[in-house]
């Protein structure tokens, strides 16, 4: 009895204190405008195929060491505060996703975030937002909710929407796994 | 034993019996006796003030969470410590970016290709539509697309 509340005590500090890093990574970004909390996905679309999370640190990195590569890329990367993607492979429209997107599109709109596409269709959701202050691109979100597939984007820092074309242009990644890029 | 010692013994022993003891005073008395109370009830009132202080005796047991808290602590240290990324690190940093960026053109393109055939639809009728009313072969090509 007594060893297993000291388990349940120490089991509790040593999830706490793993939490903690990713925990501060995601409050530092918070604070940027760009931020976009999508809430609780998980309890709609169940567990994401694809999580990516890539703070301000990382970013300036990798911008470092892709400057003679790829300088646009690496002169974008700079400037970004964060980058997060959440993927969740459906079967079927999930039970909720069209109000949760349409909640999430509402909560943007208050606070100021443009709508820049709206796509409205019973197979398909999607929204793409901009944050837009003083005339610069402070975040880019998107919502893409299909019957196979729900992506969560947003990035976060100050974005050239050009720029950002001819870095994603650059990028030629097979994300479906068959060879074959839908992207391209 | 002598002779000698023991007349020693008896010159002593009568000193001594000649020897009185000086009484203290009373008031010396009385305060010397005041003394162990007075000690005893200064001792109950510290103890009184200070009383909510005392948490009772604790088991053995309590003190597991104290000796584990030492390596939570350490470890705790070491987490916060800000940490610098290795190559390993940046390079999956650099796939998840690519990957991103990926599915940020994939909607661009799927959401594009969208917009684009509700566009030509919507054009398709509404230049064509009004032109069939007065060129019959508008109407048939438009008939001929739907199908």
């Amino acid at each position: 009895m007594k060893h297993s509340i000291i388990k349940k005590i120490a089991t509790a500090c040593l999830t706490a204190l793993i939490a903690l890093p990713v925990m501060a990574q995601e409050d530092a970004l918070k604070d940027f405008p760009g931020y976009v909390d999508f809430g609780a996905l998980s309890s709609v679309f169940g567990e994401p195929t694809v999580q990516i999370s890539v703070g301000e640190s990382l970013l300036g990195l990798v911008g470092s060491l892709s400057a003679s590569e790829d300088p646009e890329a690496a002169e974008l990367f700079k400037r970004l505060n964060g980058v997060r993607v959440n993927v969740f492979e459906t079967d079927g429209m999930a039970d909720g996703a069209i109000d949760m997107v349409k909640d999430v599109s509402s909560s943007l709109s208050s606070r100021g975030w443009e709508s820049v596409v709206t796509v409205n269709s019973d197979d398909e959701q999607v929204r793409i937002f901009m944050m837009i202050i003083d005339g610069q691109v402070e975040g880019i979100t998107v919502m893409a909710v299909e019957e196979t597939e729900a992506v969560f984007v947003n990035v976060i820092g100050s974005i050239n929407p050009e720029e950002l074309g001819k870095v994603m242009e650059n990028f030629d990644i097979d994300i479906n796994g068959n060879g074959d890029n839908e992207a391209e | 034993m002598n002779q000698d010692d023991k007349t020693l013994d008896t010159q002593i022993d009568r000193m001594l019996e000649q020897l009185t003891i000086e009484k203290a005073p009373a008031s010396l008395s009385a305060r010397l006796h005041r003394i162990p109370d007075e000690e005893s009830r200064k001792e109950r009132k510290k103890e009184s003030r200070w009383s909510w202080l005392k948490l009772g005796p604790a088991p053995r047991w309590a003190l597991a969470p104290a000796f584990a808290a030492v390596p939570l602590l350490v470890i705790a240290v070491f987490l916060l410590q800000p940490k610098q990324p290795s190559a390993a690190d940046i390079e999956q940093a650099r796939q998840d970016l690519a990957v991103a960026f990926t599915y940020l053109d994939k909607v661009g393109l799927r959401t594009g290709n969208e917009i684009h055939h509700v566009l030509g639809d919507e054009l398709r009728r509404s230049v064509k539509g009004p032109l069939s009313e007065h060129i019959p072969f508008t109407e048939q090509s438009l008939k001929e697309e739907t199908t």
